[in-house]
C-alpha cells in the first residue's frame, strides 16, 4: 500500500461536541492516512465515532483540534465556501438511506452533482455504469432499495471525485442487493481508481478492501491489511 | 399542567416562528377590525350627542324667498314638530392682508340666544349682545385658519354693501359638521367661511323684513321614516315661493358625507379584515396539518396507549386557538391604537365639540372571537387527519412521497429547457397542490391590497385630473347672486389678467321621470366653450348637442332614464312651466350630478333673453395680473361666489399627498404582512420537511446561497403567480369599493395606472427577496450533519 502516494492525511484529529453542559469527545487524536485507489473500510463499534470520522473525511464536518490535508492541502481550517467547494470537487457521498430527492426521477438525481460538478459524466453514463439506464426516468418511489442505491452511487461517481465515501452503503439492502452494490463498488474502485472509504458493520465485507482501519473510544485501534482481496461475489456470508 | 399540555407548550415553542407569522397576520386582520370599528363608533358617539344638544334638522328647504308667517304655518303640517325660518347668503369676505375676496355662507341666527333648531355651540367668545347690529359669529375652524378672534372687525360685501362685522364669538354647528365651498371636494378651511348674523341685521341687510330663504324643520320621533314625503309635501306648499332645494338630513351635504364615511367605515371593517383572515385561516390550516404528519408516530402512539380522540383533538385545537388568541389580543391592541389615529385623523376633517378614542370591550370581545373562530376554521382540516388516524398504521413510518411525471413533463420544449432545480421545484409544487394553491391564495390576496392602495391613489389622482384638467379648464367661477345680462360678460373680460371669459347659465330646477322626482340643475354652457368640457367615463370629451341634455350617468339611473329618454323639468324661474327635454347622452360627473345643455337653447326654451348666472374665466398666472384681477373682481357688484379652481386643486392634491399617502404606506405594510407570513410559514415548513434533501444538497456540494436559492426560486414563482392573479383581483375590489363610496356629491373614477401593476409585480419581488434573509438564516441553523443521519 505504502506505494501509492497519500491522498488523504489525518494527524491527531480531535472531535468534542457540547452537549448541553457536557463536552462529549467523540474523536480522541485520530491519525490516519488514505492512500490514492485503495478501497479502505473502517469498523468500529456503535458510538466509537465511524459517523464522525468519515464526516471529517468529507469535509462535511471540522476537527475541533488537529490537522486534515487532501493532497498536501490542509482543510482542516478552510472557510464553508472552500470547504464547499472540496466536496463540490473531490468527494462523492454514498448515504445508507440513499438520500435521493423523491420528486426528481433517476438522471435528475444524478444530475443535481453533474450541474455543478467541473468536468462531470453524462449523468446517462453514470446510470448505465450502475445499471440503469433502463431506469433512468423512474422516480425514487418507483425503484427498490438496491436501485436507488445505486442511483446514490451513479450520482457519487457523476462528477468523477477523487474519494467516495459509503457509510453503510448496504446497510438498508437485502442479500441479493448488497452483493451488487458491493460489486459495482468494487469495479467503480478499480476501474476508476477512485479512492473509496467505507464504513459498514459487516464482517465478511473487510475481505474485499485493501485495509480495514478499526476505530475504538475515538482512536484507531488497529489497520490491518489484505494483500489480495477477494472480489465481492466471492465474499463468504 | 397535564402531559399533553407540557406537549401542547413544547410543540409551541418548537413551532413559535411559523405561529408568529401566522398570529402577525390575524394581528393585522383584527386590528383593522377592530380599529375601523372602534373608529365608526367614537364617530357615531360624537355624531349623536353633537346633534342632539344643536337640535340637527330633518329637512331642509332653500328657495328665493317666502313670507315668515307662511312658513310658520307649515308646522301643522302632521309629522312636523317644529319649523325654524332663516335667512342664508353667500357673500365676500374682504380680509386685511388678503389678495382675494372669500367667499362664505351667512346664516342668521335670533338677536337673543334661544335653543333653535341647527343651533350653535359658542367656542371662544359669546353669543350676540343687544347692542350692535353688526355683531357676527364665526365658525371655529375659519377663524383659526384666518387668525380672527373676538373682538376683530372684518369686512364683507354684504348685498352689494361694504359693511363692517364685529366678531363676538367662535362657534361650531352640527349643520356644518363637513364643510367645503360649493363646488369643491374637500374641505379647506382657510378657503371658505361660515358666519352667523343677527336675524334684524339680515332683514334690514338684505331686505326680508318678515321674509325668509332657508327654512330648517324638525320632525316628530315617529315621522322620520317618513322625512321624504314631508320634504315632499314641505316643498309642494312652498313651490310658488321658487324652491331650489329641499332635502332630508339623508341628502343635506354635511350629514351625508358623515353618513358616508360611516358606511364607509363599517362596510370596510369587514371586508379589508376578511383577507387578513382568510390567509390566516388558510396558513394554519398547512401548518396544523403539516404537524399530524409530523407528528403521525406521536400521535399513534397516545393512541395505542389510550388517549381519546376527543382529548387529541382538544390539545391540537389549543395549539391553534393559541394562535389566534395571541393574533387576536395582539390586534385588539393594535386596533385601540389604530382608531387612535383614524380618530385624530376625523378631528382634523370634522368639527365636533369632542371626538375621542374610546375603548369599547364589546369590539375587544367580538375581536377576541373572531380571531378564535377562524384559528378554529384554521384547525378542522388538520384535526380531521388526526382523528381518521389508525393506531397501529400511524406508529408505522409514513410510506415515503410518491414521485411520477408532472403534466408540465408533457411539453417536452419546456421541460427539457429547465434546469434540474427547477424540475424539481415545479414537481414539488405540483405534488403539494393544496399547500401550493394556499401560498398562491395568500400572495394574490397580499397583492390584491396592494393593488387596491396604489388604485386608491392612481383613482384620487384620476379624479383631480379629470375634473380640474379635463371639464373644469378655468381659473376662476365668478357667480352672483342675480342673474346678470351679457354686458358682465364683455365687463369681465376687459378684466385685466382675463384671457377668456365664457357665461353659464344656471337653472335650478326638478327633474321628474314618472315617480322619480330629483332637485338639481341645469348648466348652460357655450356649445364651442373652451372652459367646461363634459365628458364621459374615459375622460373623453362630448361635444355638447345643439338641443337636449347632457346628464350625469348617476342621476340618469337615479330617474330610471337612458340617453334618448326625455324628462320632465320644472325650473324654479322664468315663466316656471314644465318642460319636456330629450336626453340625448350620459356623462360622468365626479363631483355633483351635473346636467349641461347648450346655452342659447336653454336660453331659447326658457323663452328668455340670454342672462348670466356664472362666469367662467382663464386668466394670465403672473403675480401682477392676478393681484390687478383680484382688485377689479373685489368691488365687482352682484358677485356672489369666487371660485378659485387652482386654489381647489392645490388643496386637494395637497391633502391627496398627505392624508392618502400616508394611508398608502399603512396599507401595503399591511399587505407585506401578508406576503412575509406566507412565504416564512410555507418556507420554514418546507425546510423543516425536507431537511434531509437540502442536507444531502450541501453534502454533495452545494453552497449554502445555492440551496437558499432553491427556495428563492419557489417562492418567486408562488408569489409571482399569486401576484399576477392578484391584479385583477384587486382591480375588481377597487371598482366596488368606489362603487360604495360614490354618494349624491361624489363619485369616483376606479382607475389603475400601468405602472402600479409594475409596482404591485415589482414589491411582491422585494417582499420575496427580503424574507430571503430569514431563510438563509435558518438553513444556516440548520444541523444538517444530524440531518444526513436521519432516516426519511
Amino acid at each position: 500500500m505504502t506505494n501509492r502516494p497519500v491522498l488523504m492525511k489525518l494527524e491527531n484529529v480531535h472531535r468534542t461536541f457540547q452537549v448541553g453542559e457536557i463536552a462529549v469527545h467523540v474523536l480522541r487524536g485520530v491519525d490516519l492516512d488514505i492512500y490514492a485507489g485503495e478501497l479502505l473500510i473502517i469498523q468500529g463499534e456503535s458510538g466509537s465515532g465511524k459517523s464522525t470520522l468519515m464526516n471529517m473525511i468529507g469535509g462535511i464536518d471540522q476537527p475541533s483540534q488537529g490537522k486534515i490535508s487532501f493532497e498536501g492541502q490542509d482543510i482542516s481550517q478552510l472557510g464553508d465556501r472552500r470547504l464547499t467547494r472540496f466536496r463540490r470537487d473531490q468527494v462523492g457521498f454514498v448515504f445508507q438511506f440513499y438520500n435521493l430527492v423523491p420528486t426528481l426521477s433517476a438522471l435528475e438525481n444524478v444530475a443535481t452533482a453533474t450541474e455543478i460538478a467541473e468536468n462531470p459524466m453524462n449523468p446517462a453514463e453514470a446510470l448505465d455504469l450502475v445499471g440503469l439506464s433502463e431506469r433512468m426516468h423512474h422516480f425514487p418511489a418507483q425503484l427498490s432499495g438496491g436501485e436507488q442505491q445505486r442511483v446514490a452511487m451513479a450520482r457519487a461517481i457523476a462528477k468523477h471525485p477523487k474519494l467516495m465515501l459509503c457509510d453503510e452503503p448496504t446497510g438498508a439492502l437485502d442479500h441479493e442487493n448488497t452483493i451488487m452494490i458491493l460489486e459495482l463498488l468494487q469495479r467503480l474502485n478499480r476501474e476508476t481508481g477512485t479512492t473509496m472509504v467505507m464504513i459498514t458493520h459487516a464482517q465478511a465485507m473487510t475481505r474485499m478492501a485493501n485495509r480495514i482501519a478499526f476505530i475504538a473510544d475515538g482512536k484507531i485501534a488497529k489497520v490491518s491489511h489484505n494483500a489480495t482481496p477477494l472480489l465481492a461475489k466471492e465474499l463468504i456470508w | 399542567m397535564t402531559i399533553l399540555d407540557r406537549k401542547l407548550l413544547r410543540d409551541l415553542r418548537q413551532s413559535w416562528h411559523m405561529l408568529l407569522a401566522v398570529s402577525a397576520i390575524i394581528a393585522v386582520g383584527i386590528g383593522c377590525f377592530v380599529g375601523m370599528l372602534s373608529a365608526a363608533k367614537n364617530l357615531e358617539f360624537a355624531r349623536s350627542s353633537y346633534y342632539s344638544s344643536c337640535r340637527l334638522a330633518d329637512i331642509w328647504i332653500d328657495l328665493k324667498k317666502a313670507p315668515a308667517e307662511e312658513v310658520k304655518r307649515l308646522a301643522m303640517i302632521p309629522g312636523i314638530s317644529e319649523i325654524r325660518e332663516r335667512i342664508q347668503f353667500q357673500v365676500l369676505l374682504d380680509l386685511a392682508g388678503t389678495e382675494k375676496p372669500i367667499g362664505t355662507m351667512v346664516i342668521s341666527l335670533p338677536d337673543k340666544e334661544e335653543p333653535v333648531i341647527n343651533n350653535i355651540i359658542i367656542r371662544t367668545g359669546a353669543y350676540f349682545t343687544h347692542g350692535r347690529a353688526n355683531e357676527v359669529i364665526i365658525s371655529e375652524k375659519f377663524a383659526k385658519a384666518r387668525s380672527i378672534v373676538p373682538g376683530d372687525r372684518i369686512f364683507a360685501l354684504l348685498n352689494n354693501q361694504r359693511e363692517e362685522l364685529i366678531v363676538v364669538g367662535t362657534a361650531i354647528s352640527a349643520e356644518f359638521v363637513y364643510m367645503v365651498s360649493p363646488g369643491s371636494m374637500i374641505d379647506d378651511p382657510g378657503s371658505y367661511g361660515l358666519m352667523y348674523i343677527k336675524q334684524s341685521f339680515a332683514e334690514d341687510i338684505f331686505g326680508f323684513n318678515g321674509a325668509c330663504n332657508s327654512v330648517v324643520g324638525l320632525l316628530a320621533p315617529e315621522a322620520r321614516q317618513e322625512a321624504e314625503r314631508i320634504v315632499k309635501t314641505l316643498s309642494d306648499r312652498l313651490e310658488p315661493y321658487g324652491v331650489f332645494a329641499a332635502l332630508s338630513r339623508a341628502e343635506q351635504f354635511s350629514p351625508m358625507i358623515l353618513d358616508g364615511e360611516l358606511k364607509e367605515l363599517n362596510n370596510m371593517a369587514f371586508i379589508f379584515p376578511s383577507f387578513f383572515l382568510v390567509v390566516a385561516t388558510l396558513l394554519l390550516n398547512v401548518l396544523m396539518i403539516r404537524l399530524a404528519e409530523q407528528q403521525r408516530t406521536v400521535i399513534g402512539t397516545l393512541k395505542a396507549i389510550g388517549y381519546e380522540n376527543r382529548a387529541l383533538m382538544f390539545h391540537f385545537l389549543k395549539f391553534a386557538v393559541t394562535a389566534g388568541l395571541a393574533g387576536g389580543s395582539l390586534g385588539c391592541l393594535f386596533g385601540y391604537w389604530l382608531a387612535g389615529v383614524n380618530t385624530r385623523m376625523y378631528v382634523q376633517y370634522f368639527s365636533f365639540p369632542q371626538l375621542t378614542n374610546m375603548l369599547y370591550p364589546s369590539l375587544l370581545l367580538a375581536g377576541l372571537s373572531v380571531s378564535i373562530l377562524f384559528s378554529i376554521l384554521g384547525t378542522l382540516k388538520g384535526i380531521g387527519h388526526i382523528m381518521r388516524l389508525d393506531p397501529a398504521e400511524a406508529m408505522r413510518p409514513a410510506a415515503p412521497p410518491l414521485g411520477g411525471a408532472v403534466f408540465l413533463e408533457r411539453i417536452h420544449l419546456f421541460w427539457h429547457y429547465l434546469d434540474v432545480q427547477w424540475q424539481m421545484i415545479l414537481r414539488g409544487l405540483l405534488r403539494n397542490k393544496g399547500r401550493t394553491a394556499v401560498a398562491v391564495i395568500s400572495a394574490a390576496m397580499g397583492s390584491s391590497i396592494v393593488v387596491l392602495t396604489f388604485g386608491f391613489v392612481d383613482s384620487l389622482d384620476e379624479m383631480v385630473r379629470q375634473q380640474f384638467d379635463t371639464v373644469l379648464r378655468s381659473d376662476y367661477h365668478l357667480t352672483f347672486q342675480n342673474e346678470m345680462d351679457f354686458s358682465t360678460l364683455d365687463e369681465i373680460r376687459r378684466f385685466p389678467g382675463v384671457i377668456h371669459a365664457e357665461p353659464v347659465f344656471i337653472v335650478p330646477c326638478t327633474f321628474r321621470v314618472q315617480n322619480h322626482f330629483k332637485r338639481s340643475a341645469i348648466m348652460g354652457i357655450p356649445p364651442n366653450g373652451e372652459l367646461t368640457a363634459p365628458t364621459n367615463g374615459q375622460g373623453e370629451r362630448i361635444p355638447m348637442p345643439g338641443t337636449g341634455l347632457l346628464m350625469t350617468d348617476r342621476l340618469m339611473e337615479r330617474l330610471g332614464i337612458s340617453a334618448g329618454d326625455s324628462v320632465a323639468v320644472l325650473p324654479v324661474k322664468g315663466e316656471r312651466r314644465t318642460l319636456t327635454l330629450p336626453v340625448v347622452e350620459g356623462i360622468s360627473s365626479m363631483v355633483g350630478m351635473m346636467v349641461y345643455a347648450d346655452y342659447n337653447w336653454l336660453n331659447h326654451v326658457l323663452r328668455q333673453e340670454p342672462v348670466i348666472s356664472e362666469v367662467r374665466v382663464l386668466t394670465a398666472h403672473g403675480p401682477t395680473e392676478k393681484r390687478a384681477f383680484m382688485n377689479t373682481v373685489r368691488t365687482m357688484p352682484g358677485l356672489e361666489i369666487l371660485t378659485d379652481l387652482g386654489e381647489q386643486k392645490d388643496a386637494l392634491n395637497r391633502q391627496l399627498n398627505g392624508m392618502m399617502r400616508y394611508s398608502a404606506i399603512i396599507m401595503i405594510l399591511f399587505a407585506a404582512v401578508i406576503f412575509f407570513g406566507a412565504i416564512l410559514n410555507g418556507t420554514l415548513i418546507a425546510i423543516s420537511e425536507r431537511r434531509v434533501e437540502m442536507a444531502t444538497f450541501r453534502a454533495i456540494g452545494y453552497y449554502e446561497s445555492e440551496v437558499a436559492r432553491l427556495f428563492l426560486r419557489e417562492n418567486l414563482l408562488i408569489n409571482v403567480i399569486g401576484t399576477l392573479i392578484g391584479l385583477p383581483l384587486g382591480y375588481w375590489l377597487l371598482t366596488g369599493i368606489m362603487q360604495l363610496f360614490i354618494t349624491d356629491a361624489y363619485s369616483f373614477p376606479a382607475k389603475l395606472n400601468g405602472l402600479s401593476y409594475i409596482y404591485t409585480v415589482a414589491l411582491a419581488v422585494l417582499f420575496v427577496l427580503s424574507s430571503q434573509g430569514i431563510v438563509r438564516r435558518t438553513l444556516r441553523k440548520q444541523n444538517w450533519v444530524e440531518a444526513l443521519s436521519l432516516k426519511e
